[in-house]
């Protein structure tokens, strides 16, 4: 192969004139002329579509700005991301997972438009608190605006919890002993479902920052000082994904269980604890009307060196660097953190932002204000947030640790060959 | 290609008008399927070459040249091998699981027994049906919460043998091969069926009175009779099974921990969403280089057949 | 080509009758394995339908039940939120364009290289035998970069021209397969009534070959409407989705709404299902034909 660039755009040049002739007796696409219109691809499949739906929809009131929405599953959404930015057809605005494993990628690649002016036109940074638009800015360039800010931790049924007389574990040695108890009462302890993987990270995140400590984590997460070979990182492998295993602490099969799945049993009182993330509290408001749920953080080991929320940023909204129109972009994305769509996005969608937020005015959830509270009490100094690491970590590392975690369930793996394993990856990606 | 070639015939020297006017009928039927056949095909099939000596990822101008890196990584990529064995173990079992069953079932409605049209409908069902739908159908079979498959086990007493179908690595696998071969077998069954007309009673009358029972009636009569069809049924599951994407993709997605892997999920996943565009055009490469000597051990062994 | 005689003839039905020297005890077996086989295949498929009649609630609580009442609200919700409406247009302009697209070009490619004279006939089939053995895989990444640089990603046009060059292989050797087996003194006759290589082709040796036809359209009929990944790479939005590729994305989205995803996997099979009962016997031959012929 010669010149491959000249070939292509010789045959280039041959077939679009012969397919120009073919194209004139065919409907193509309309791509829309007068009102401008964005389209838009957002992860908002639970029960916060309608008022998505609703947000959206006024925006195009005030403005005559066509908004399309498209809303993905999270994992479809990351199959096919790449192709649909990449095709110069996709999306504007995309709603996705910031870090560099996500939304990190479709930024060097070019994908996504830095947003740094934009920041400045609307006064973004003085809206956001700094350690969101930390997480949102790759390579010092801000590229995404993120809506929430969240904390991984274990939801308990609180209904369940007192008529069974059960007090909610604070330690993993006091999980476990929860763990007979329910299962002998029939229950299933704490539903966890890792298919296709992504589950585990947030687990495996809550661990880690006990055992080592968020300084430390953080050390090794963004300074690349320290290892993942440690026996704290080892321990924090085993406690969750081999020793509460054994001690029959989960549902059957984690690995085939999908996220739904697993939540689905939360729901109906199958099982009493689920560990997983803030994002679901709305999730539960919707489906669990006749319980109590209260949310803790994940029991620590022993040896740890303290309770800590993992903390993180989860989706953001970027725009796509081949948008034609990125002026309208930024004006939407500017209109879903003005005071009043916050307003909504806490209290109907019971999302947790980052950024004030005046609640008084609003009919807060127990469950949604104890979330609440954590973060207030995190940005007083009051208490340190950990890290949660697949955001923070690069894509190989996500992709070693996810399959990972998902051999040691199964027992394919030790969790020392995973630790070394990560290791060795961790080392190639900081090359 | 085709202006170099002049063939001169009883004499006679051809012009460029002869030619054409002699091949013009030709060229003309044949020049909108090669003009788009060389443009989404040929040129492609060779982009994808020129491609695997690049470290492109996809976006933007194509990577710098890397020479046989690539093709090095390779054959050091555990990955590859892993998913070359799943794929072994897909063709062999999803062909010949198909096979037996299709040949039974043909076997059991060849005289048109009553209800044979039910019977024909509903084992071919599946294979107007896309892969996806399968899949879905599939997933909630082995669904661990509430799936058909695991509800039944319990159902009869055989709850030790319930579990995640598709979630533990050692069942994963065989969990989606058996949806495809259930899948696939509506199709054997039907080419078995026509085939099974043109297999002589006489001969299957001559050896009864023989004294050969049913297996060797079978075995030495039905089956070598049958020997063609088996064939090209044998080559079509084979060539479909190194090339195994959808069902596979929609159930597991080459999960859990690459248990369900296979040459093909591994280089979408490459492609699209670890962007290396470049690495992936190697692997896929690797697919084509195994269909065609696949394809070409079947046309030389149906060639040898035939004759 | 070898070519079993059945494949071409309709199978003779009805001779088995008069040998009845069946056991009865075969003939229970028989049928005990028949309706073996019937459950295994038809079990799933009247679990899911039952299921869209349920509220997810019922599903958990009684998963294999019938349901209490048939309600239609599922199905209703999944045809609306599912855009369903909108997948099965797009499937049916996909299905339109490409089996066209495959049976046109096909047939007359077919045609030259069956009875038109040709230089380098030989050659040429090489090359076209390669598309059968070529997998799509390894063409998808730069056919993909090839329709950016055209601008069609996003179009229609995205997923019919590559589906209808992918399938010219096949087709066209089907085709050739046909044409061969006409007479050619058919052609050469309309030759000598003063028809040009046109018409000849057009209304002499095309309407013969319509049992041929009729398989190809069959097989590109089922491929095209039940395709997944060619147009998950290709078509990028939503609004342009086939049915299959919808159902996909609809299954993602409301994952845990199980009446709901019985009913959009009812909904999205259902045409098929009832084409299908409608023209079974086109179908189960065209794929026969299709599988011993090509």
């Amino acid at each position: 192969m010669k010149h491959p660039q000249r070939r292509r755009s010789l045959v280039g040049t041959i077939s679009a004139v012969l397919l120009l002739m073919v194209i004139s007796v065919f409907p193509v696409a309309t791509s829309a002329q007068e009102p401008v219109e964005l389209l838009i691809w957002d992860q908002f499949t639970g029960p916060e579509n309608e008022v998505v739906n609703d947000i959206y929809q006024q925006f195009t009131d005030r403005t005559d700005i066509e908004i399309v929405r498209e809303s993905f599953d999270t994992d479809q959404m990351r199959q096919t991301v790449n192709t649909a930015l990449s095709s110069g057809t996709g999306p504007d605005i995309i709603f996705y997972d910031a870090g560099p494993g996500y939304a990190g990628v479709l930024a060097e690649a070019g994908l996504l438009l830095p947003l740094d002016e934009m920041a400045t036109q609307y006064g973004w940074r003085d809206r956001i608190i700094p350690s969101a638009i930390q997480g949102a800015t790759i390579d010092d360039q801000l590229y995404g605006m993120p809506l929430q800010i969240d904390l991984i931790g274990a939801y308990y049924n609180q209904t369940i919890f007192a008529e069974e007389g059960y007090t909610p574990p604070t330690t993993v040695e006091e999980l476990l002993a929860f763990c007979t108890q329910a299962s002998e009462a029939g229950y299933i302890p704490m539903a966890f479902g890792n298919n296709p993987g992504w589950q585990g990270f947030h687990q495996f995140s809550m661990l880690a920052n006990d055992m080592l400590g968020p300084d430390a984590l953080g050390q090794l997460l963004l300074e690349n000082e320290g290892t993942w070979d440690s026996p704290e990182i080892v321990s924090a492998i085993k406690t969750f994904f081999v020793d509460l295993q054994e001690a029959g602490c989960f549902n059957p099969d984690p690995n085939a269980l999908t996220y739904d799945d697993a939540n689905s049993l939360f729901y109906t009182g199958e099982a009493l604890m689920t560990p997983t993330g803030s994002w679901l509290v709305g999730d539960i408001a919707e489906n669990m009307p006749d319980y109590e749920v209260g949310m803790i953080p994940f029991p620590t080991p022993t040896g740890a060196q303290g309770q800590y929320w993992p903390s993180g940023i989860g989706s953001a909204f970027f725009i796509s660097a081949s948008s034609p129109n990125p002026t309208e972009a930024g004006q939407f994305v500017d209109y879903l953190f003005s005071p009043e769509v916050a307003q909504r996005w806490v209290g109907e969608a019971n999302f947790t932002l980052p950024m004030e937020v005046d609640t008084s005015t609003l009919q807060i959830s127990p469950l949604a204000q104890s979330v609440l509270d954590v973060l207030a009490s995190a940005s007083a100094g009051e208490i340190q947030l950990g890290y949660n690491v697949d955001v923070l970590a690069p894509a190989a590392f996500n992709d070693t640790l996810q399959n990972g975690l998902q051999a040691v369930l199964l027992g394919d793996m030790t969790p020392e060959q995973l630790a070394s394993e990560l290791q060795s990856t961790w080392e190639q990606t900081q090359l | 290609m085709a202006q170099l070639v002049t063939q001169p015939r009883s004499g006679a020297r051809y012009g460029v008008g002869r030619h054409w006017s002699r091949y013009r009928a030709g060229y003309l039927f044949l020049a909108p399927s090669v003009i788009l056949y060389a443009m989404f095909m040929i040129y492609p099939f060779f982009q994808s070459i020129y491609l695997s000596f690049t470290d492109w990822n996809g976006v933007g101008e194509i990577g710098d040249f890397v020479g046989l890196q690539n093709y090095r990584e390779m054959i050091r990529d555990d990955l590859l091998w892993q998913s070359l064995g799943h794929n072994a173990i897909w063709v062999v079992l999803g062909t010949i699981g198909p096979l037996i069953l299709g040949l039974a079932l043909a076997m059991l409605l060849w005289r048109q027994p009553k209800g044979f049209t039910l019977f024909r409908t509903v084992y071919f069902l599946p294979q107007v049906l896309s892969p996806v739908i399968i899949a879905i159908v599939w997933g909630w079979v082995y669904n661990p919460v509430f799936g058909l498959l695991n509800e039944g086990l319990d159902a009869i007493g055989l709850e030790t043998i319930s579990r995640g179908w598709l979630g533990d690595s050692s069942t994963a696998l065989y969990a989606v091969l058996v949806a495809a071969i259930w899948a696939e077998t509506g199709f054997v069954f039907v080419v078995f069926l026509a085939g099974l007309q043109s297999v002589s009673r006489d001969l299957l009358e001559a050896a009864t009175l023989d004294g050969a029972n049913a297996w060797q009636r079978l075995k030495d009569v039905t089956i070598p009779q049958l020997s063609n069809v088996i064939t090209v049924i044998t080559a079509l599951l084979l060539i479909g099974g190194f090339s195994v994407f959808d069902i596979i993709f929609v159930m597991t997605g080459g999960g859990p921990n690459h248990s369900t892997e296979v040459i093909a999920t591994y280089t979408y996943t490459e492609a699209f969403v670890q962007n290396r565009a470049g690495y992936s055009a190697t692997l896929s490469l690797i697919l084509t280089v195994i269909s065609l000597v696949a394809s070409v051990v079947f046309i030389r062994f149906r060639e040898r057949g035939a004759q | 080509m070898a070519t079993p005689a059945a494949a071409q003839e309709r199978p003779s039905y009805g001779t088995g009758g008069r040998r009845s020297r069946f056991r009865p005890g075969w003939s229970l077996m028989q049928y005990g394995l028949l309706t073996f086989f019937l459950l295994v295949f038809l079990v799933p498929f009247i679990w899911i339908w039952s299921s869209a009649f349920k509220e997810s609630r019922e599903i958990a609580r009684d998963p294999f039940g019938l349901p209490a009442t048939l309600r239609w609200d599922n199905l209703q919700e999944a045809w609306t939120t599912g855009q369903f409406d909108r997948y099965m247009g797009n499937t049916v302009i996909y299905c339109a364009a490409i089996v066209t697209g495959v049976v046109v070009l096909s047939c007359m490619a077919g045609y030259a290289l069956a009875l038109l004279p040709l230089p380098a006939r030989g050659p040429i089939l090489v090359v076209f035998l390669l598309g059968l053995m070529v997998p799509f895989q390894s063409v998808m990444i730069p056919i993909y970069y090839f329709l950016q640089d055209l601008n069609l990603l996003g179009t229609y046009w995205a997923f019919i021209i590559p589906g209808i060059a992918l399938r010219l292989s096949f087709g066209i050797f089907l085709m050739r397969g046909f044409f061969r087996g006409l007479p050619p003194e058919l052609a050469d006759a309309a030759r000598l009534d003063g028809a040009n290589e046109w018409q000849t082709f057009r209304q002499v040796m095309l309407p013969l070959s319509v049992p041929g036809i009729a398989t190809l359209v069959v097989l590109q009929f089922i491929n095209t409407w039940n395709a997944f990944l060619m147009p998950l790479v290709f078509v990028q939005r939503d609004e342009l989705r086939p049915v299959a590729l919808g159902t996909l994305f609809f299954f993602g989205r409301f994952t845990a709404d199980r009446g709901l995803i019985a009913a959009g996997v009812t909904i999205s099979m259902l045409p098929m299902i009832v084409i299908f009962l409608l023209l079974q016997r086109r179908f189960i031959e065209g794929i026969t034909a299709g599988a011993l012929k090509s």
